[in-house]
């Protein structure tokens, strides 16, 4: 995890933070998509992009969708105690994806994700990091405002879910076709920008199981924290003993629950690796530098 | 036509006045307030509070602007948590598809109450301090520069971006584009055209924008110094406390027992 | 800072020895010495690849103002960025030789490290703009060089008075300032830094002639060390630029050719070399390129308008200008036209606007962007719609096609209101191409680019595939159908869009700011094109834009924008002979047109129409001779066939004849 850190040394990373913040926010704003409940939640095409960003862009792409997110709220009139949580998600939302790909064992295809080479099992591999990336951010926020008291877990849990997988799973693949072989022929992959020094070095063995770990704790976290809500194996909702202490937060079993589930993958994320710099290739690479005439 | 993305109203409020520091504390105590009751009359004084607070600081349009939003979020929480409460109490709602206790019913306010508090809150802090002020605060609370200067750049960039993404939604209408027609995947496909453009705009300046941050001598691995940071007057220090006194009260009161259903 | 008198004396400011750089990493590159002499074969400006730098060596004295001139692709931009480290710092392609500024070795240096010695001012402001507020964009250049708090408001004062912004308030976000404030803001904020070499890259390149006029003459007075008592602004200046006026600020000149120093000296010397400046594919400048065709020694051509109005007084020459103002408003069609021959078969009436009202909601009030403007467009015509940043032009123009409703009055199109009728129906028949080519290109190859527009108006199969060929043969960008649009150049970037719109098969097409951002050789082969459109296959033309040389060149009428109000529309002539309502409405003519302007007044006859290019100046120098020397198509043929030959290299010739 220390790349998350460590890439704050670097200007490049830093800018591609700030851009990909603001292209996140200025995309979720007016781009509306799929509208299901209105006001409330709609697919929106802007939530393909940290999953996308994260292949690309690395560290970068998990505080940009963190703080693109925060910027959405704060324009968007909805800063708030749950603005903590939608940033903690987002960040994760932008995560997993470098932390995953290459790293899925059998899932994985081996190659960059631009979606030429072996593009069928790419498809197979974008798919579960898209699943893993939208389940890990629904859990998180969704947990966040069942402490909060807002709305139950079971609520966000799905609505987030199916909405960043429906985004996400439909344009992402499309979209990393088109732009990822431009971002890489401008030097802008994270692979590129940051120094090998600054990247973790994690043997491959722990990187995979590292993978798999945070792939089972964030299905399984949202999977649980849905039944747990809707009350599935007799978990009452907010039934302490007694019935009657009913306080903020709601349920007590679902915020143990989120917990420990958070404590794991925060643990996991600190071991984690990652294998994307070693599918690039950076020695020889033609970038086309613009801002002059030349 | 087009209006202006922000929500800061530029007005001389002794709300604006205050630095964003001691406003982050009032939001603190009364965000906290709004969190620890249940009962509908309780939840109710920091909403109201907030909603008072936000018409004097000159937010009235941008309440209604969000009046939807904050609407549609009431009556959402209102809908869904009745069916996660115990009941309790006599039925006070009792239709064929809805049979709600007393208890169900006040909970439920409460709990909506709660979502507007929040968005209200959070209104009058954005509506009352620039994106400058957000930045500095931030800062001032000891976070690190460059994760300051990364929020302060990408809040700079976000109304930029935002027109070009309107420009490039008007120039592939103008070659017969047309977004949102068809099932849902078609839908959401057709905004790729759009998508692509937008991003790689935006990442095409990141080489020309970094090169002129350490042109300027942007480093930060160095020691940096700070100009002109505000200072904590009194007002500032009154409200802090002020804030801290709601969250002692609201805590104290509520293990007391106060306030809930 | 000429007037420290002993520049000589002071040494060299930066030296650079066998520079050669690549994009590339880990190329094995060849020495400096291996490289052939810089006067073979230069590859076109439109291609890339290879090493950029070949050999550079170049010193630039203390004290001295040097302009970087050559082609693009041929190295300037990345010429200047060798001096604060950029390369190799930044850029870390690969690189050898040595670079020295202030006895400092740049190579062994990271860039923050230069920041106190080197400013750098990009072409491009919004990219260079950080601050959320002026005061905040002025100190983070000291706050980065940890510059003590208690001396960076002395910085700040000091800088706003060096860039001309002194009334400036600094509370003000940057955004809501203009180009011409934005740039000098920039400006402000690297001088901040206290430099003692500032690097200009194309500074004035995105701004209007108002803005372009204000940074030019914060520079003129950095140049003249006429500065700020505590802090007399940067010694020595080094820049690069397309623009001829901002050139003849610099007391030195050098120019680049194929990655090398090809020519390097005083101002003047450089810029009489006509054979050197076009071999380089520089743009001659319109006063030295006139009176080298009038066969002047190159010791005595003039270069500012004002040397040549004095030379031509005391040559005692006679002007016999294109057209006299014998009549009133009216008689634009006795005028000669421009010289791109474009406009002249005009037909019935295509756009008519009728007191066109639109308006946009800021935080604090609602701006009235376009006021009540009527304006008519026939079929054939050629206009250009000018005026200065935030005059409405843009906003007028997008009710052309419907991309805009009018909140008051109506828009017709052939004589039915655009909004009765879908995008659909409207986008085929008008065309609009944005400023921006990057705000439209979107797919994998040229060709699917291209086809896009079309296949959305329901095109398919042959059709489609005809039209999509003819369109990218018309820009000149045939073979490459399988290109990544991404990868080439600015200026065959803006061809794509043009050919993504010409492949609908348009009436009518409207150009917004169509040539920023491109270089004099990309401009004149872009709107070559679009000229070629007008004349030969009827395309009406709509073109917004602020390059006064394309509008004196290629549209024979003008519509004058200020403050969302038309307050012109008259033949282009007629509106650049009167220089006075011009700087009123904040333009500038070219060149040519200014010289011609003056000789009415300084040798007559005091009713003469201006003219529009060198072509027509020449001609009504050597007048008697040849007669009337007015016959602007044939002059404009001639003209096109010397930049083809010289300037802008191997233009599309004329493939985009066949129907």
């Amino acid at each position: 995890m220390r790349e998350i850190l460590t890439m704050w040394r670097d200007t490049r990373m830093i800018m591609l933070v700030a851009v990909t913040a603001a292209v996140y926010a200025a995309v979720l704003i007016p781009f509306k998509g799929l509208t299901i409940i209105p006001g409330i939640t709609s697919v929106r095409p802007a939530n393909v992009f940290p999953v996308v960003f994260g292949l690309m862009f690395g560290p970068a792409a998990a505080w940009g969708a963190a703080l693109g997110n925060l910027i959405g709220d704060i324009f968007g009139g909805t800063l708030g105690p749950g603005s903590a949580f939608g940033f903690v998600g987002n960040f994760f939302f932008g995560f997993v994806g470098y932390k995953l790909w290459g790293n899925l064992g059998g899932l994985s295809s081996g190659v960059r994700p631009d979606f030429r080479e072996k593009a069928g099992r790419q498809l197979v591999e974008y798919a579960v990091v898209a699943l893993v990336a939208s389940a890990v951010t629904a859990a998180i926020i969704a947990w966040g405002l069942e402490v909060l008291g807002l709305f139950p877990f079971s609520v966000l849990g799905t609505v987030v879910t199916v909405n960043n997988l429906l985004a996400a799973a439909v344009l992402g693949p499309p979209l990393l076709y088109l732009v990822y072989p431009r971002v890489e022929s401008m030097g802008l992959l994270y692979t590129d920008v940051m120094r090998d020094e600054d990247l973790p070095t994690v043997g491959h063995g722990r990187q995979q199981a590292i993978a798999y770990g945070i792939t089972a704790v964030s299905v399984v976290w949202v999977v649980a924290g849905i039944a747990v809500s809707v009350g599935v194996q007799g978990v009452e909702f907010g039934a302490a003993p007694g019935g009657d202490v009913f306080r903020q937060g709601g349920s007590t079993v679902q915020i143990v629950l989120g917990a420990v589930a958070f404590t794991v993958l925060f643990v996991m994320s600190a071991l984690s690796g990652e294998r994307l710099s070693e599918m690039t290739a950076p020695a020889t690479r033609t970038r086309a530098v613009e801002g002059g005439s030349d | 036509m087009s209006s202006s993305p922000s929500l800061y109203v530029d007005r001389a409020t002794p709300l604006h006045r205050l630095t964003a520091r001691s406003k982050l504390a009032l939001l603190v105590g009364v965000f906290t307030v709004a969190y620890v009751f249940d009962h509908p009359l309780w939840v109710a004084v920091p909403l109201v509070g907030s909603f008072v607070a936000l018409v004097l600081a000159g937010g009235w349009r941008n309440f209604r602007r969000l009046a939807y939003i904050v609407g549609a979020l009431f009556v959402v929480g209102f809908v869904v948590w009745p069916s996660f409460t115990p009941a309790g109490g006599p039925v006070v709602v009792d239709l064929p598809v809805v049979r709600l206790t007393r208890r169900e019913l006040l909970f439920a306010l409460g709990r909506s109450e709660r979502i507007a508090a929040f968005v209200v809150g959070g209104l009058v802090f954005v509506t009352t301090t620039s994106n400058e002020e957000i930045v500095a605060g931030l800062r001032s609370l000891g976070l690190p520069y460059a994760f300051c200067f990364a929020l302060g750049t990408a809040l700079r960039l976000f109304p930029t971006l935002l027109g070009a993404t309107s420009t490039v939604r008007q120039a592939q209408a103008a070659r017969g584009h047309e977004v949102g027609r068809g099932g849902p995947i078609e839908r959401l496909r057709s905004y790729v055209p759009l998508l692509v453009p937008v991003l790689m705009s935006a990442v095409r300046d990141v080489q020309t924008q970094s090169m002129a941050l350490e042109a300027r001598g942007f480093d930060t691995r160095g020691e940096r110094s700070f100009y002109d940071r505000r200072t904590f007057g009194g007002a500032d220090w009154a409200v802090t406390l002020f804030g801290l006194a709601l969250v002692v009260g609201g805590v104290g009161l509520s293990v007391l027992g106060y306030g809930n259903v | 800072m000429t007037e420290d008198g002993d520049a000589a004396t002071l040494g060299d400011a930066a030296t650079l020895e066998d520079i050669v750089f690549a994009y590339e990493r880990g190329v094995t590159l060849p020495a400096a010495e291996e490289f052939p002499p810089p006067d073979g074969e230069v590859p076109d400006p439109d291609e890339r690849g290879g090493a950029v730098l070949r050999g550079v060596d170049l010193s630039l004295p203390a004290g001295s103002f040097t302009v970087v001139m050559g082609a693009s692709g041929g190295g300037k931009s990345t010429l200047l960025r060798t001096f604060n480290g950029i390369v190799p710092d930044f850029l870390n392609g690969s690189f050898a030789g040595s670079v020295e500024v202030f006895d400092r070795s740049v190579p062994d240096s990271r860039v923050p490290e230069m920041a106190d010695a080197v400013g750098m001012v990009l072409q491009d402001y919004e990219s260079q703009l950080f601050g959320t507020s002026v005061g905040a964009e002025l100190a983070f250049g000291p706050e980065n060089l940890a510059v003590d708090p208690a001396d960076i408001g002395e910085r700040i004062d000091d800088s706003l008075s060096l860039s001309g912004l002194d009334d400036l308030d600094r509370g003000r976000p940057p955004s809501a300032l203009s180009g011409g404030q934005k740039q000098r803001l920039v400006v402000a904020g690297v001088l901040a830094n206290r430099p003692d070499l500032l690097v200009l890259d194309e500074p004035t390149s995105d701004l209007d002639p108002l803005g372009t006029r204000e940074v030019l003459s914060v520079v003129r007075d950095l140049a003249d060390g006429t500065g700020a008592a505590r802090w007399s602004g940067p010694d020595t200046i080094v820049t690069v630029t397309h623009d001829v006026e901002a050139a003849l600020l610099a007391d030195r000149a050098v120019l680049l050719r194929g990655g090398q120093v090809y020519r390097a000296g005083p101002l003047r010397e450089v810029f009489t070399d006509v054979e050197a400046l076009r071999s380089a594919r520089v743009g001659v400048p319109p006063v030295v390129e006139a009176f080298d065709r009038l066969g002047w020694e190159r010791e005595r051509l003039p270069v500012t308008v004002d040397d040549a109005a004095d030379a031509v007084v005391e040559a005692d020459l006679a002007w016999r200008p294109p057209a006299t103002d014998s009549g009133g408003e009216g008689d634009g069609d006795s005028l000669p036209g421009v010289p791109a021959g474009t406009g002249t078969d005009v037909g019935d009436p295509l756009f008519e606007l009728e007191g066109v009202v639109h308006e946009y909601e800021t935080d604090r009030r609602t701006v009235r962007a376009v006021d009540g403007v009527d304006l008519t467009v026939r079929e054939g015509e050629a206009v250009a719609v000018v005026g200065h940043n935030g005059s409405g032009k843009t906003t007028l123009a997008k009710h052309l096609n419907g991309l805009l409703a009018p909140d008051e009055g109506t828009a017709l199109w052939r004589g039915r209101p655009v909004d009765d009728r879908s995008m659909a129906e409207v986008g085929r028949s008008v065309g609009f191409v944005f400023q921006n080519p990057d705000h439209q290109l979107f797919a994998e190859t040229v060709a699917e680019e291209v086809r896009f527009g079309p296949e959305n108006f329901g095109l398919a199969g042959d059709e489609l595939d005809r039209r999509v060929a003819e369109a990218v043969e018309t820009v000149g960008l045939d073979g490459q159908e399988d290109a990544d649009p991404f990868a080439m150049s600015k200026g065959q970037r803006q061809r794509v869009a043009l050919a993504s719109v010409l492949a609908t098969d348009p009436d009518a097409i409207v150009f917004d700011e169509p040539t920023t951002g491109l270089d004099a050789a990309q401009r004149g082969r872009f709107m070559d094109l679009v000229a070629r459109l007008n004349r030969e296959d009827g395309v009406t033309v709509v073109m917004v834009t602020h390059d006064m040389g394309t509008v004196a060149r290629y549209a024979p009428r003008t519509v004058v924008m200020s403050d969302g109000r038309k307050v012109a529309d008259r033949p282009t002539r007629r509106l650049f002979a009167d220089e006075t309502a011009l700087s009123e409405w904040r333009l500038r003519p070219p060149q040519a047109v200014a010289l011609s302007n003056r000789l009415a007044e300084t040798v007559g006859p005091a009713d003469a129409l201006p003219a529009l290019s060198v072509g027509e100046l020449v001609a009504g120098l050597e007048g008697a001779a040849t007669g009337e020397g007015t016959d602007t198509n044939t002059d404009a043929d001639a003209r096109r066939e010397t930049e083809r030959g010289t300037s802008t290299g191997p233009v599309a010739s004329e493939r985009g004849d066949s129907p």
